[in-house]
């Protein structure tokens, strides 16, 4: 009898990872442990799709509408993932239970393997089971949506295994206490912290606006979980009479990079943990080397991102863009400090840390104000960066004037040029839109220097607003797909001067007027 | 068996173990002795496969333990925080082990209930008090018929009744199993009825480790009153401690009880009595004089 039972196992099923009975004692325990992560999942996903999927078909409306389920989907699936991998790498942030899982007669490989897998499995079989509930609801309904069903199920498989892999990563390095929360959310969205936040407050800094700074995303793309979670898109036309279709867009592009990036974070969290010693446990970052990483990420993301929310309470009311430089830059480097001092108390587990980093303040301190000088001076070119003629795919321009009671342009109020049906003609007269926005440079000081001395933005009065009416807007569409927008605030007479230079090129498409 | 060679183990620069070699024969019941901070719970969690040596071995039955899951699964350890998953029952856990440990033994677990019929096997572990904690790990650990127990302070917690109950149950599993046992403490007097060697660790050291009879056998006590002045002994006698009351004379000598006799005898005293030591005297004099930090494990 026992002969042919281990004639009939496979070669997996024997392996020592899988061998019962460790596994199954280890996958009954995740299963219990992490059912109120499984169990919402399920319910909202259900809620989601395959009820609403009934309802409608009881109140007879006759389409399907999927893109709305997919879409919220994709964002469940986020903290699932999250609280999935942090609950079952949780025991090593205690010493009690790491000491207790790591006596039991378990190798590390398995440890590692069994949780991980088991745990992707849970996050899995709530969107398979919601999948073919809706297959066969939908089926019931008349529609055959089985294709559509596992396309969106392989999609959300390789989100979940890319956002999965990131968090175990994570919290192998960070722990699974705040400092690892922390760090998920730092890093799940630092893509966005740095395009948004810090494109924001470095145009602030150097007194252009905040689409000069968005920084193309690239290769930190595929390292942002948000990212990559939120590129897939999905869009259906109402499936009326079975029909009508769907289309993914960026489909295996992104389930590619999910595919690649994940497997190698897996690996390397897999690597970390083998590495990871046990008496590390209890301890917020287990690696001294990722400490200096959590600090300073912590300090320049968080920093940024106080400064750009807390910030404009202090800058909103000052009447000078000349002091908002001034005070910004040194909200700035507050806010970097404090960021810092807050890492280091995370770190220690305890407030009074200031002594310890008396001396070590220094070094953010100096890299922020190097920072804020680097930004105000535009030492990258960032905003003086006119992409080549010949990467250029499209572009649109749109000029906003000055228009008010006392003021009238021969042009209106705005102008509004574009050039992007790619044709070689048109392709020619991209020299005149290069050309403008050299043109703008070229008048630096003047341009550059125009915000410096004027009035906030922000500040609430009728000469802010008129200050900052006058707005070149130039947007370039790459031939790489990427695009590139910059935005400058100039004054009028130069305005006139620009939109003088393109009224040569007649036959350019363009549209002029008043606003009413 | 059990051997510990030369094991060094730093946390942070802190030397933890320096060098520490014990060996622990099959069937055995081992004491580790020392006071807090000596190092006894680092060396059990290199014998439980928790941590891995920065230098030494550390081997049971010739192979080593860390990541050798066959080695491991013959060793059950009580630590003396104690860890139980999920909220779970005695029943929960016993399910557990008995997945993880395939000698859990089910006929065991059920007889013994009667021994431990103050636990409520459906409540969870954690709302049970500490000592019913500790006993719910004891009924866990015999249950899993282990070749190795290994208990790091293991009564603590315990009433004078449920320790006698658990120590017999132990010392059962060793006559009749050959089960070795390693126990560490910082209190000698509870060692003393049930090791058959014992090793004292100060910081992260072994300072002495030898067996309860030959230790026994290597010290003797005892109590003079001579027939005038007292001799002078110490170049006849290894003499580690004198004590004078009126005209009684304590010695705690170390060498072997029959010559020391005979060199009392003749000085013909008035009386000569062999006064039994306990294990905590034995340890003051064997290291008497320095500084070990035996103060700290009799009291």
């Amino acid at each position: 009898m026992n002969l042919e039972a281990k004639t009939m196992e496979s070669k997996i099923l024997s392996s020592d990872t899988w061998k019962a009975p460790g596994a199954k004692a280890l996958i009954i325990n995740n299963v219990k442990k992490t059912w109120p992560i499984w169990a919402a999942e399920l319910f909202f996903l259900s809620w989601l799709i395959p009820v609403s999927l009934t309802f409608d078909m009881i109140y007879g409306r006759k389409y399907l509408n999927l893109d709305a389920p997919f879409e919220i989907a994709k964002i469940l699936v986020i903290p699932v993932c999250v609280l999935m991998a942090m609950k079952l790498f949780g025991y090593l942030m205690k010493e009690k239970s790491t000491t207790f899982f790591h006596s039991l007669p378990y190798t590390r490989t398995k440890l590692f393997v069994v949780n991980a897998v088991s745990g992707f499995l849970l996050i899995m079989i709530p969107l398979f089971l919601v999948g073919v509930a809706s297959a066969i609801i939908a089926a019931a309904k008349g529609y055959n949506v089985v294709v559509f069903m596992i396309e969106w199920f392989l999609i959300l498989c390789c989100e979940c295994i890319y956002l999965y892999s990131f968090t175990i990563l994570i919290a192998i390095i960070f722990g699974t206490k705040v400092s690892g929360y922390a760090m998920t959310g730092i890093l799940f969205f630092y893509a966005e912290v740095i395009t948004s936040i810090y494109s924001s407050l470095f145009s602030n800094l150097h007194t252009s606006v905040i689409n000069n700074f968005i920084f193309p995303r690239g290769f930190f793309q595929f390292l942002s979980p948000v990212s990559m979670a939120t590129s897939i898109y999905i869009s259906t036309d109402y499936w009326i009479n079975n029909e009508s279709g769907y289309s993914f867009t960026n489909l295996a592009l992104t389930i590619t990079e999910d595919l690649v990036v994940g497997a190698l974070m897996i690996v390397a969290a897999f690597l970390l943990y083998k590495y990871r010693k046990s008496e590390r446990s209890g301890e917020i970052i287990a690696f001294n080397s990722f400490r200096l990483v959590f600090k300073w990420g912590f300090a320049f993301s968080f920093g940024a991102f106080l400064t750009f929310f807390l910030g404009d309470a202090v800058t909103g009311s000052i009447e000078m863009q000349s002091t908002l430089y001034i005070v910004q830059t040194l909200l700035y480097i507050f806010f970097v400090v404090l960021s810092y001092v807050i890492a280091e108390m995370i770190i220690c587990k305890k407030f009074n840390v200031f002594y310890k980093l008396r001396f070590e303040i220094l070094i953010p301190v100096a890299v922020s104000i190097l920072i804020a000088l680097m930004l105000l001076f535009d030492v990258f070119g960032i905003s003086r960066y006119v992409p080549d003629k010949d990467d250029i795919e499209s572009v649109n321009v749109n000029v906003n004037l000055g228009i008010n009671e006392t003021y009238t342009s021969k042009f209106g109020s705005y102008f509004f040029i574009n050039l992007n049906s790619g044709k070689l003609s048109e392709y020619e007269k991209i020299d005149a839109f290069l050309e403008m926005h050299k043109n703008i440079i070229a008048d630096d000081p003047d341009t550059f220097t125009y915000k410096r001395t004027g009035y906030n933005k922000y500040f609430i009065s009728d000469k802010a607003t008129e200050d900052y009416e006058n707005m070149v807007h130039i947007w370039y569409s790459l031939k790489d797909g990427s695009n590139i927008t910059r935005q400058y605030y100039v004054p009028i007479e130069y305005v006139e001067k620009y939109l003088d230079q393109m009224e040569t090129y007649n036959d350019l498409p363009k549209s002029t007027g008043y606003y009413e | 068996m059990i051997r510990v060679e030369n094991v060094e183990k730093s946390f942070d620069g802190l030397k933890a173990l320096d060098g520490i070699s014990l060996t622990v024969e099959k069937g055995s019941v081992y004491g580790l002795v020392g006071p807090n901070g000596a190092g006894k719970s680092t060396i059990i969690k290199h014998l439980t496969g928790v941590y891995k040596a920065d230098k030494g071995e550390v081997r049971i039955n010739n192979e080593p333990v860390y990541e050798n899951p066959k080695i491991k699964e013959k060793i059950s350890y009580i630590p003396d925080e104690l860890f139980f998953i999920n909220r779970a029952s005695v029943k929960q856990m016993m399910k557990f082990y008995r997945n993880v440990y395939k000698d859990f033994d089910m006929e065991r677990f059920e007889k013994l209930k009667e021994v431990f019929s103050s636990i409520n096997i459906n409540k969870p572990i954690c709302k049970l008090s500490k000592g019913m904690q500790k006993q719910a790990a004891f009924w866990l650990t015999i249950c899993c018929n282990p070749e190795i127990i290994i208990l790091d302070e293991p009564v603590d917690g315990l009433d004078p009744v449920m320790r006698r109950q658990v120590w017999s149950l132990l010392l059962q599993d060793v006559a009749e199993r050959s089960t070795t046992v390693l126990v560490s403490s910082h209190n000698l007097r509870e060692l003393e009825d049930v090791c058959d060697t014992v090793g004292i660790l100060n910081k992260g050291k072994m300072m002495l480790e030898k067996s309860l009879s030959s230790l026994q056998g290597s010290v003797v006590k005892y109590q003079v009153v001579y027939n005038g002045e007292a001799p002078e002994l110490k170049d006849k006698l290894d003499i580690l401690h004198v004590q004078n009351n009126a005209s009684v004379y304590t010695y705690i000598i170390r060498g072997e009880a029959k010559m020391i006799e005979d060199v009392f005898r003749s000085f013909q005293p008035v009386i000569l009595d062999v006064i039994p030591l306990t294990l905590e005297e034995i340890f003051i004099y064997e290291l008497g004089g320095e500084d070990y930090g035996i103060k700290d494990i009799i009291i």
